[in-house]
């Protein structure tokens, strides 16, 4: 907070009338984040936490200049400070798991606070993600525009360019060529005049889109439309093979072209012969899945809505009663679990983390007994294969024989 | 007329550059795979019940057309093997509808047969010139590429490209299901 403000004075672009108006601006968001630090002190949950740290300020740090970054900063610095305080005074028992700050877990405050603040957590939790949405989006707008203002530099540059090169051509090329280019670059410059109505621009401007290509002859080759054309159509033939080639494994080392095709028949056929295979597989399977099938589809439906994923996990943990009375185990794994999550990038193992909190108690005991001892080591594959055997635990109700399929759900990251 | 005819080309090349860039991500993307993922378990459902009520098909064949079409879907229709699919899909049901399921049965067999005759045949000939050799394969290909029989091999390649991808990601994820659902049923059928 205190860091803040030399920022911004030292800020040399601003006019003073720019910076009356920051200032302003400042002291307003100030207030506003004090008085909501006061109402929501004795909430600060760790995903909220980790997000409000890391994620913001790291945008932020990488897009935006001056005038847009220094409140949010300041707001981030004084949550980082206010809360690790708050930490250390009350939790003496947080550190007995050896976590750093933002491992601090919500079991605990759940069984010394009870559950009487919930609500107002979740409000506030919903409210700071709406107010760094509407941070990011304009510092995106800002980012678009630049973006765009180069491009369109850059488009200039190009047209420029090939009306050069295009008068190397033979004739009739290039009476098209320059026409397309005149009206390229004159729809480029109605984009630059009137952002406004960007859509009709953009419109205009895929319509107009430059529908030539480049052709050069080389000495000796031959100019006509014809061949030209005909050297085009191989070109672009060997193009795609080389992309075909790519794409079909063993096909690399092959040259020629009917050794490749061949190669590509060859995978092509295969894989069909997989998914006839598999569709028999699955129907000789499917007569007594359709009760799986249901869980299965809410659980992608879950992990469908990944965009907000923050709140969606914030809210699994508030609204489940069963975090608030767990054994100690269960805790610390889900510490480790914390820990492992400091980069807000992992969604996958946030959202595996809150995923074992919505199996029934009994359940999620007898697992973490089961293999308690493999907690020390996790890493991210291992808790999305996790998340896997509860899935498939809960669909047959019998861990042990799960566990045994251990190494079959090894795609099962592909499906989240 | 030499003007026309360099504009019939570039307009054509043009319309299919944008996708040209396209599969070699789309169809690796989590986000791509995920939604297939939903297409392919609620296509199974569907497969499922109606073929629980009253169709001729057999489950396999069934399920099959069902993960081809939920593909298709997926694809949105923007390549041509999968509006081949789709059409494939609506036409073969207005035929059963109208033979009582004869035809299948009956064209089924002579394609199974011819298609390997083709492929395993043209290689063994020595006598064939380069040329004459791709364009056998090419031919064998654009039967395999549904829709595509009857293409430039330009485009031909672009589809097969695309096309193999999306296969790719079709047996990723059957072979996903099946086995979480095999190994569910292996333990629903120990606890009993």
């Amino acid at each position: 907070m205190s860091r803040a403000l030399p920022e911004m004075l030292q800020c040399a672009d601003l006019t003073v009338l720019e910076r009356k108006r920051e200032r302003m601006k400042w002291q307003q968001q100030q207030q506003y984040q004090q008085s909501y630090l006061q109402e929501s002190q004795m909430s600060f949950i760790p995903s909220f936490q980790a997000e409000m740290l890391e994620l913001p300020m790291m945008q932020e740090m990488s897009k935006n200049g001056a005038e847009n970054g220094w409140p949010d900063l300041g707001k981030y610095q004084i949550n980082d400070t206010e809360s690790a305080a708050y930490l250390t005074a009350g939790f003496g028992a947080v550190a007995d798991y050896g976590i750093s700050r933002t491992a601090s877990c919500p079991p605990v405050v759940g069984e010394e606070k009870g559950g009487d603040f919930p609500v107002p957590e979740k409000m506030v939790v919903k409210e700071s993600s709406k107010k760094r949405r509407a941070d990011k989006a304009a510092t995106c707008l800002k980012a678009n525009d630049v973006v765009e203002g180069t491009r369109d530099k850059r488009l200039k540059g190009d047209t420029n360019e090939e009306e050069s090169k295009a008068t190397e051509q033979n004739p009739t090329a290039t009476t098209t060529t320059t026409n397309n280019n005149n009206n390229n670059s004159s729809s480029i410059n109605n984009r630059e005049t009137s952002a406004d109505s960007s859509k009709e621009n953009s419109k205009v401007s895929e319509v107009q889109k430059p529908d030539y290509i480049h052709v050069r002859a080389r000495r000796g080759q031959a100019t006509d439309s014809h061949s030209l054309a005909e050297r085009v159509r191989r070109e672009k033939i060997s193009e795609r093979m080389k992309f075909l080639q790519d794409l079909v494994p063993g096909c690399n080392k092959i040259t020629g072209k009917a050794g490749m095709l061949d190669e590509i028949i060859n995978y092509v056929q295969s894989l069909q012969r997989q998914v006839e295979f598999l569709s028999m597989k699955l129907a000789a399977v499917n007569p007594r899945i359709d009760f799986n099938i249901d869980n299965f589809f809410v659980k992608e439906m879950l992990s469908g809505c990944n965009g907000s994923y923050s709140t969606l996990g914030v809210s699994q943990e508030l609204t489940n009663p069963v975090l608030l009375q767990f054994n100690p185990m269960h805790q610390g794994v889900t510490c480790s679990g914390m820990d492992m999550a400091i980069n807000p990038s992992d969604i996958t193992l946030r959202r595996t983390t809150s995923a074992p909190l919505s199996l029934p108690d009994t359940f999620v005991d007898s697992y973490f007994h089961a293999n308690g001892s493999s907690s020390n080591n996790w890493d991210i594959d291992l808790s999305t294969l996790y998340s896997g055997d509860f899935q498939q635990g809960r669909q047959s109700g019998f861990p042990s024989q799960s566990l045994t399929g251990n190494l079959e759900v090894n795609n099962l990251k592909m499906e989240m | 007329m030499p003007l026309q005819s360099i504009e019939t080309v570039t307009g054509k090349l043009t319309w299919k550059r944008p996708a040209q860039t396209k599969p070699e991500t789309r169809w690796r993307t989590a986000a791509q795979q995920r939604i297939y993922g939903q297409r392919l378990l609620q296509a199974l459902k569907s497969a499922r019940r109606s073929s629980s009520s009253s169709q001729p098909l057999a489950p396999s064949r069934a399920i099959k057309e069902a993960a081809d079409s939920a593909l298709a879907l997926t694809a949105k229709g923007q390549t041509r093997w999968s509006r081949a699919i789709l059409s494939r899909r609506w036409r073969t049901r207005k035929l059963l509808l109208k033979a009582g399921g004869k035809i299948r049965s009956r064209s089924s067999n002579p394609k199974r047969i011819g298609r390997p005759g083709l492929g395993s045949g043209s290689p063994s000939d020595p006598r064939q010139g380069e040329e004459e050799k791709v364009r056998v394969r090419l031919r064998v290909l654009s039967r395999l590429v549904p829709g595509c029989r009857k293409l430039s091999t330009p485009t031909l390649l672009e589809e097969a490209a695309d096309y193999v991808a999306a296969l790719e990601m079709q047996v990723k994820a059957m072979r996903t299901l099946s086995d979480l659902f095999s190994s569910a049923t292996l333990s629903s059928r120990a606890e009993s």
